[in-house]
């Protein structure tokens, strides 16, 4: 079929709203909507006002916790008006896209409980976001076909832009360290923005690749390592395009992490030395010094201690001509580990002291419970005891104040230090419980 | 109340382009289109085919077509055409009865039984009291204890509103489809046993339904005829074996579904189209229901008898000249339908929202924009190729992609005197990703 079709841009369209508050004002007995709306937090004013707008009731239901979509819905129609609408919230979470298998479940229920949804005799609307409603319809397609409209709701402006402000507002650090639930929140909140901001001004990539580099850190904070690298990889294209230079290296520089993380060494090499390349280019001495500390670690896990004492001594010397007492305070405890694994326990202690009294000093609290650790394990290798288990003491209980996952592995360690008269293997042990930086 | 057709005003024209219900035969709205969609009568067809059958054979055929594209009207045009002929049609609407998500062979023959058993108290045809006994016994042997049976018939009672008024042998088989249909963990239990019992089951079935065809002919039918309709809404799933379930059910089982002794039609998956096998299993060839047929297959040129039905289809339900500004918007819908029937009225449905007197410009361009993101929503980037392969070459290359979109409805399938050729949905083309690459 050969139309003459006008662009879409030039068409004079009726606002969704509008469309959506009409459909449910004809809607008689069943009827299937979806609606689209990518950020709950707008989608609950938008519910307000239709309600005060349509001279009918309406029903609410979250299936976020139910088991299963359909009895949750036929339960409050049964108890709903005869006229009433069903607003649906939350299939998505029934959707989940790490758990394929559950997902396919819900959805073929869908596509053969259509008759039963129809036999409720009440209009349902389906709130989704985006990513949700592409699986409803390609993967349902019988249910999806029913519909008797889609309604795309696209979030103003302003509100736009102070959930935007909301959601970049926390820096990564204090993120990282929130509560899982809260994570996962914050998550579906950007997931939302991501979906919206889709448009082609400078403003909007701008703010996609913020979104993208967000969502990626705290899927990496979560453990979700493929959909933070597939995040990062989403940002690094944007950056390009963009062509963000700084923003392409400080991304290749969390790709690196990522694949060190992962122990892919070969692949953070590349990742490190791509950034590394960029931000001298740029003259960013700040990111010259963050990725060569990093280079240093990658050589010293692979075991190339001189490499990597001359790349830690690089990254000092930047950091310290910057004024950047985090970075500093992060390199000497590096250059601690690096002095421990070449045996020389003297120079070992000094840079953890150093690095500790620094950390002290900006009340960095997390890295003086790591470095008191890592200094509790050179005392128990020199034999003394009674100071090893006064420190491990001391890091586990900073451990458990921050609700760090390292606190099980120092209470482990105290444990040992505790038997360790009696046991030779403890020294091996040791080491592969060796503690990692930030 | 019926409103009057073609109805007057925005609201009700809402109400009368309804996409999703199946015009039962006699209704108003019903414009023949068998003329613009390549020539075929369906139920003059089959029903032709039926009755060239020699005595002591069965006419086997299974019909496809596009969701939406009017398989129900015509399977109960065909139904109604039978009855006229003499025949006694038994209408089986599989989504009512069975769990389309997960269907076998055997709950088909099940619902078969069910739905012939129901017609046949309707026509106050009494089946003997022995061979009702053997089923049941049957059942109530192979399938459950007396203690399930009751518990069974405590539930039907609740769930179904079937009273002990009913015989004994349909509560036995509603409780079969309701367990069948309900998802319990019973019906693996109900499957296994009645697999075991398969040539028992299938020889006690055609016991009742060959004396149903003799009870029949004394009340001056011709013979028996199953249309079972809805089978073509079953769940796609590929399956471990490399086969998916829509073939595990027709191609695999086609002997099972085939031995029933009546005359069937069964509606099939357009996605099963290109199974080569199922022509093996299934001799006369599958009938497709084809869209309306709008233009010539060079695309541009308009076929103006199949426009101008598909303009009669809103016209018999909304008074055009009171309800759109102008008729020309009309015009507009019916193109960007692509010949299909379903879009058309969802097209319908989508411009009345925001329009109050009248249907204007703007509400028709805005419903065409909104089905354009329904479908290429459905589209993956991975179909676009095959997607221009299709829009240049107008023909739809028989392999399991094609399937899936012609299934979607993203391809829509065309036939007339001079063959069948395939285009893609015209409303993909306006989707960003497309219409740069096959022009408007």
């Amino acid at each position: 079929m050969e139309v003459a079709v006008q662009p879409i841009e030039t068409l004079v369209v009726v606002d969704d709203r509008e469309r959506l508050a009409h459909a449910l004002r004809l809607a008689r007995g069943f009827a299937l909507f979806f609606v689209r709306c990518n950020v709950p937090a707008y989608r609950a004013e938008l519910v307000a006002h239709l309600k005060a707008q349509l001279a009918r009731p309406v029903v609410e239901v979250d299936l976020e916790g139910e088991p299963d979509a359909y009895p949750a819905v036929a339960r409050a129609a049964g108890s709903s008006a005869e006229d009433a609408v069903l607003f649906v919230y939350g299939l998505e979470h029934h959707l989940p896209s790490g758990d394929p298998e559950r997902a396919q479940q819900t959805l073929r229920a869908l596509n053969w409980r259509r008759a039963a949804y129809q036999r409720l005799g009440r209009p349902l609307a389906f709130w989704l976001p985006e990513y949700a409603l592409a699986m409803v319809a390609r993967e349902a397609p019988d249910f999806y076909d029913w519909n008797s409209g889609v309604f795309e709701i696209e979030v103003p402006q302003p509100q736009r832009e102070a959930l935007l402000a909301d959601a970049l507002a926390l820096p990564d650090e204090a993120e990282a360290s929130l509560p899982v639930e809260e994570k996962r929140a914050r998550l579906r909140l950007l997931e939302g923005l991501w979906e919206e901001y889709r448009g082609e001004s400078l403003a909007e990539r701008q703010a996609r690749l913020q979104v993208a580099l967000k969502m990626a850190r705290l899927h990496e904070s979560l453990g979700d390592y493929s959909q933070a690298r597939r995040l990062y990889e989403e940002s690094l294209h944007i950056a390009e395009e963009l062509g963000d230079r700084a923003g392409v290296a400080r991304v290749l520089h969390n790709l690196g992490v990522l694949a060190q993380q992962q122990g892919d060494y070969g692949r953070a090499w590349q990742f490190y030395e791509e950034s590394l390349r960029i931000s001298e280019e740029l003259g960013d001495r700040a990111g010259v010094a963050q990725t060569l500390h990093n280079l240093g670690v990658l050589a010293q896990d692979t075991g190339e201690y001189s490499r990597a004492r001359h790349l830690y001594q690089e990254s000092l010397r930047i950091a310290e001509e910057l004024g950047d007492r985090a970075g500093v305070a992060t390199t000497l405890h590096q250059l601690g580990m690096l002095a421990q694994d070449t045996g020389d326990y003297g120079q070992a202690r000094q840079f953890y002291q150093e690095s500790l009294r620094i950390k002290e000093e900006l009340g960095n609290r997390a890295g003086v419970a790591i470095t008191t650790a890592q200094l509790a394990l050179l005392e128990e290798a020199e034999g003394n005891l009674e100071r090893a288990l006064e420190l491990i003491t001391r890091a586990e209980e900073l451990f458990a104040g921050l609700g760090s996952p390292y606190r099980e592995l120092a209470r482990r360690v105290r444990e040992w230090i505790q038997r360790t008269p009696a046991l030779e293997s403890a020294l091996e042990e040791h080491h592969s419980a060796r503690l990692d930086p930030e | 109340m019926d409103p009057i057709y073609p109805v007057q005003t925005v609201d009700e024209a809402y109400h009368a382009c309804h996409p999703d219900l199946a015009l039962e035969a006699g209704d108003p709205r019903y414009i023949p289109l068998t003329s613009v969609r390549g020539g075929f009568d369906l139920p003059v067809t089959i029903t032709n085919n039926i009755r060239r059958t020699p005595r002591g054979y069965f006419h086997q055929q299974l019909v496809t077509g596009h969701r939406g594209c009017g398989k129900s009207t015509e399977l109960k045009r065909l139904q109604t055409h039978l009855r006229e002929a003499n025949y006694f049609a038994v209408y089986v609407d599989a989504e009512a009865l069975l769990d389309l998500g997960d269907v076998t062979y055997l709950d088909v023959l099940v619902a078969l039984t069910q739905e012939l058993e129901q017609a046949l108290r309707g026509e106050n045809i009494r089946l003997p009291p022995s061979l009702r006994k053997n089923l049941d016994q049957w059942f109530a042997n192979v399938i459950l204890t007396e203690e399930q049976r009751r518990d069974v018939e405590r539930a039907l009672e609740a769930d179904f509103g079937v009273g002990p008024q009913v015989p004994a042998l349909a509560r036995m088989l509603a409780a079969i489809t309701g367990q069948i249909r309900s998802g319990s963990y019973r019906r693996v239990e109900i499957r296994r046993q009645l697999e075991q019992n398969l040539r028992v089951f299938v020889q006690r079935l055609n016991e009742l339904v060959d004396d149903a065809r003799v009870r029949l002919t004394r009340k001056g039918w011709n013979d028996l005829v199953f249309i079972v309709d809805g089978l073509e809404k079953m769940h796609y799933a590929p399956l471990p074996d490399g086969q998916s379930t829509h073939s595990a059910l027709f191609v695999a089982h086609a002997e099972q579904l085939k031995s029933i002794h009546s005359h069937v039609i069964y509606t099939v998956p357009i996605s099963l189209v290109f199974n080569a096998n199922l022509g093996d299993a299934f001799p006369d060839p599958t009938l497709i229901i084809p869209m309306v047929k709008i233009t010539e297959p060079d695309g541009r040129t308009l076929y103006e008898p199949g426009r101008k039905a598909l303009f009669q289809v809103v016209a018999r339900r909304v008074d055009v000249a009171k309800v759109m500004e102008s008729e020309d918007l009309v015009w507009r819908l019916v193109e960007a339908s692509g010949g299909s029937v379903r879009d058309l009225m969802r097209l319908m449905r989508l411009a009345c929202y925001g329009a109050t007197d009248c249907i204007r410009a703007t509400h028709v361009e805005t419903a065409i924009r909104e089905l354009g993101r329904e479908y290429d929503r459905l589209m993956q980037d991975d179909d676009l190729d095959l997607l221009i392969f299709i829009a240049q070459e107008r023909r739809v290359p028989g392999n399991e992609r094609s399937a899936r979109l012609l299934h979607l409805r993203l391809v829509l399938e065309y036939q007339d005197d001079s063959g069948r050729w395939a285009n893609i949905h015209p409303a993909l083309r306006l989707s960003p990703r497309l219409k740069d690459r096959v022009g408007a």
